[in-house]
């Protein structure tokens, strides 16, 4: 930045006493917004199919209600209000892409009492949802020494948060910056979806003649150009599944695969969702797992400095306060463990201690390498593969529960449990997430966690009785509340109970995750494994994103990459974002 | 070596994902049924409800009794799909915005779809206008609809039918996979090598490694100026010092910090990054903090980052005696 940039930073007022972070305050207005949005995101999902990642919006609410109406000065305050209220918000993506599977697999012929609620099996939903969280968070905490501190992974949605969060003291050029970004991204969004509706794509490959089976095929979104601006050449690699797939795998099957494989290559859609879809699912296990055993010792030596930062409390140089404590995070474990044994055992009574037990244990472990996968893509692509991670989640307990119980003790179970374990994914990510936006504007880590820990109980709570209310109002599964998340992982648990799992393009793919990770091209595996389960067509306009970065870098230098290029790609992501958000408001409202 | 190890990786990984993708359950099914779901257009659809009603349970049905089925239908379905890729045709030029009576003024093939549709949105306005509420639907009415809009198309029909199949685990071709893993597992192998080679190419660790001495250098004396400064600084200029000084210097050391974890293994390499996080985090603090007017808190924080910044130059010069030993 110039000094003539500083000059406009504008006269700023001097304040005694400490730094406001984690107040009440903070922590009020976090539950409120998060409330809010938690509510707002749940409701629109039923309707539309996705949930909207809430913090940015939540950062952006911050600064208004923080700074504006409370007059209060403090990014790292509006920090842990974010991390709050999208920690609340979490819970919105968590649940709904579960629960009301139980009210439409109800509907099915033999499983009609799967959805007969009973006061104690709701408390039991909140309490396994809030166990998912605590399990989720104690899991992922001790990853962000090795994730953010050695990997330094990107998390291009944390840069968007730190860089709204420091827009204050940014000067008026990096806010202008930002703003110009917002507006850019907000007007070419509000103008494509007034034009093409919710399914914006341009086929690009049948304007300039292109076989279908490179599906060439553009999501026209400015935002994902952002992200891609945002991860650099580190989310190369992602680019690079998706034109595997396409590019060499799909024209090689022309001439190798059997007469089925040759006949849907040219319907891109039916590749992915057939072949490259489950494979990339099992590729990014493999390579999770391979990334967990090469990445063992940085792990290690994370876990032993928040044990020495435990013990060397009077060392004023030791990062003692940073993190949690460590032995508070076992506690957390073990505890949300053995509540999760509880809480599979007390879902239905025709389950066994040793079958709760193993579901639990699985579940929890299944929690642990999940985690460490979204956390790990999120980081680089800003990108989760949620759906799945869970699906892979309830795979494991369905099978496990539907042996030796009838069919609908075992969905209810499973989903109970399922339910605890996609919350667990879903707080994993957006702590991480969170945990990097902190690093950004300095925030004080172990405040971060506590933080997450005060706000995850209460998305549960607020979304769980949303849904009964909306259920017991408009049928979840009609036309007015289609819930489609919930309806396409009820169709899977169908599936699961009919033995349709395909294990055995998860298991090819597991092993090329594991080929790649151990190649020691850090975090290649996970990359490429998402870019055969991500739709190609995100993936064509991030990697837009992805040239244009390491351009600026080579022909505007870095500096210039930073100082300009950052904030206009985390305002391309706040307008779109927002102007999201208003269209699924508008379509709740008026459609 | 390293050309020779991407190669082998690349080819061996291609291959195996080939053998991974080239085949499809379809596959396995009886020659009489593969042509029987030929016949059908590849956007032919049921619903699930039409599928309990004329099928009963697809996967048990025996395979003449399920071509039997399939081509019983075939002509039906493959003409419903027709007629509805046309219906969305005219869909698209905008033909069902029409009522009722220019609707019956047109003549064409799928006039009922429209007339149906237009009629149904009509009386939607007129109930709306007259205040009747459309009844609430029972569980099993619901569950009736769902089956009906439901569809299950061809592919998810294969599914149903191929789900039991026993010999679906070698949809994968094991042999090939496996053969292929192997060309990988050398190029990994000999990627290993080459990266330990790296390794020990002390020319390119050492000039990644003078990045970080320089980074180092400027780190500790712009940090140490700013503590020396900070009194007599504005809010302002300390924002601007740290943006201007200190953010290059940070970015650079941690774009060559993998010359640490070659020239210290990953212990060392942890113990440092450590401390230079904590360096920078609490550099990011007092950043914060200044631009929001907290100079005593900008004074904590530089203090901090000024024995942070010690502590990794001790740790890269204690690792440095120690390599060298």
């Amino acid at each position: 930045m110039s000094s003539h940039d500083h000059s406009k930073l504008g006269d700023i007022t001097l304040k005694t006493g400490p730094y406001p972070e984690l107040t009440w305050t903070a922590i009020l207005v976090g539950w409120a917004i998060g409330g809010l949005i938690a509510v707002s995101i749940a409701y629109a999902a039923l309707i539309l199919g996705f949930s909207i990642e809430g913090s940015e919006l939540a950062a952006i609410l911050g600064w208004g209600v923080l700074r504006g109406i409370l007059r209060r000065t403090s990014i790292v305050e509006n920090n842990i209000n974010q991390t709050i209220a999208s920690a609340v918000n979490g819970a919105s993506s968590g649940i709904m892409f579960t629960v009301p599977a139980l009210f439409i697999l109800a509907r099915t012929e033999g499983l009609e009492s799967v959805a007969d609620f009973q006061w104690s099996f709701i408390l039991l939903l909140i309490f396994a949802a809030i166990t998912g969280c605590i399990l989720g968070l104690a899991f992922v905490i001790p990853l962000r020494k090795q994730m953010i501190d050695f990997d330094r992974l990107a998390y291009p949605g944390g840069i968007a948060v730190a860089t709204i969060l420091k827009s204050p003291g940014a000067g008026t050029r990096k806010a202008m910056l930002l703003l110009a970004g917002a507006l850019i991204s907000g007007v070419i969004h509000f103008a494509v979806l007034l034009l093409m509706g919710d399914h914006h794509d341009w086929n690009a490959g049948k304007t300039f003649l292109l076989p279908d089976m490179l599906n060439v095929v553009f999501y026209l979104s400015i935002m994902t150009i952002g992200v891609g601006f945002l991860s650099g050449k580190g989310g190369f690699w992602f680019g690079a599944g998706g034109f595997i797939c396409y590019f060499i795998i799909s024209p090689l099957l022309q001439f190798v695969g059997t007469d089925s494989v040759q006949e849907i290559v040219n319907s891109p859609s039916a590749m992915r969702g057939q072949l490259y879809r489950p494979t990339g699912i099992g590729m990014l296990i493999g390579a999770a797992i391979g990334g967990i055993i090469a990445a063992f010792p940085l792990i290690r030596s994370a876990i032993k400095s928040m044990h020495s930062a435990s013990k060397k409390s009077a060392d004023q140089s030791a990062p003692k306060n940073d993190e949690m404590p460590i032995r508070l995070l076992y506690a957390a474990v073990v505890c949300g463990a053995i509540a999760m044994i509880v809480i599979a055992f007390l879902s239905v009574s025709e389950m066994t201690w040793w079958r709760a037990a193993l579901m639990a244990v699985l579940g929890t472990l299944w929690v642990w390498v999940a985690g460490v996968i979204v956390a790990e893509c999120i980081g680089r692509t800003n990108w989760s593969p949620l759906s799945g991670m869970t699906l892979i989640a309830v795979t494991i307990v369905v099978l496990i529960a539907k042996s030796g119980m009838s069919d609908p003790a075992a969905v209810i179970s499973s989903m109970v449990v399922g339910a605890a374990i996609c919350l667990a994914i879903s707080q994993a990510s957006d702590m991480m997430l969170d945990l990097k936006s902190g690093y950004l504007v300095g925030a004080v880590p172990r405040r971060q966690q506590f933080a997450q820990y005060i706000g995850c109980w209460l998305g549960p709570c607020i979304v769980i009785f949303l849904m009964l209310l909306l259920n017991s109002q408009y049928k979840i599964g009609s036309d007015k509340l289609p819930a489609p998340q919930a309806t396409a992982l009820a169709s899977v648990v169908d599936g699961i109970m009919s033995d349709d799992v395909p294990v055995y393009r998860y298991v090819a793919g597991g092993g090329l995750g594991l080929l790649l990770a151990f190649s020691g091209l850090g975090g290649i595996g996970v990359l490429v494994g998402l870019g055969f389960y991500m739709p190609f067509n995100i993936v064509l306009t991030y990697t837009i994103g992805n040239l244009l970065r390491i351009l600026s870098d080579r022909f505007c230098g870095k500096k210039w990459s930073h100082e300009v290029g950052i904030p206009i790609a985390a305002g391309l992501i706040v307008g779109e974002a927002l102007v999201g958000v208003g269209n699924a408001l508008f379509k709740v409202v008026f459609g | 070596m390293r050309i020779l190890g991407q190669v082998l990786l690349w080819t061996g990984f291609l291959a195996a994902a080939i053998a991974a993708v080239s085949k499809k359950e379809f596959d396995f099914l009886a020659d009489a049924e593969k042509e029987a779901f030929k016949e059908l257009n590849k956007d032919a659809w049921f619903t699930k409800f039409e599928l309990e009603q004329w099928a009963g349970e697809i996967r048990e049905m025996d395979s003449d009794a399920f071509v039997a089925f399939l081509k019983s239908h075939t002509t039906e379905v493959n003409d419903r799909a027709a007629a509805e890729k046309e219906y969305k045709r005219l869909k698209d030029a905008k033909l069902s915005s029409l009522s009722t009576k220019e609707i019956n003024l047109l003549s064409t093939k799928f006039i009922d779809q429209f007339r149906a549709a237009a009629e149904a949105r009509e009386k939607e306005e007129q109930n709306k206008k007259d205040g009747i509420k459309p009844p609430s639907k029972t569980d099993e009415q619901l569950a009736i609809e769902r089956k009906k809009s439901t569809r299950v198309n061809k592919e998810q029909l294969i599914k149903l039918r191929t789900v039991e199949l026993p010999n679906r685990w070698t949809t994968v071709r094991w042999f090939w996979y496996a053969a292929a893993m192997i060309i990988g597992i050398a190029g990994v192998v000999l990627l290993r090598m080459q990266s330990k080679a790296v390794e020990s190419d002390t020319v390119s660790t050492e000039a990644e490694f003078s990045i970080i001495a320089a980074s180092m250098k400027t780190l500790q004396s712009s940090i140490a100026q700013l503590k020396e400064n900070l009194d007599e600084m504005e809010p302002e200029q300390v924002v601007h010092f740290i943006d201007d000084q200190c953010s290059t210097a940070y970015a650079d050391f941690a774009e060559a910090r993998n010359a640490l974890r070659r020239k210290f293994g990953l212990q060392g390499f942890a113990d440092i990054m450590t401390q230079f996080s904590s360096a920078e985090r609490m550099t990011n603090r007092a950043w914060s903090a200044a631009a929001d007017g907290y100079m005593n808190e900008v004074k904590d924080c530089v203090e901090l980052a000024s024995i942070h910044i010690s502590k990794t130059s001790d740790l890269i010069a204690e690792n440095e005696r120690s390599s060298t030993l």
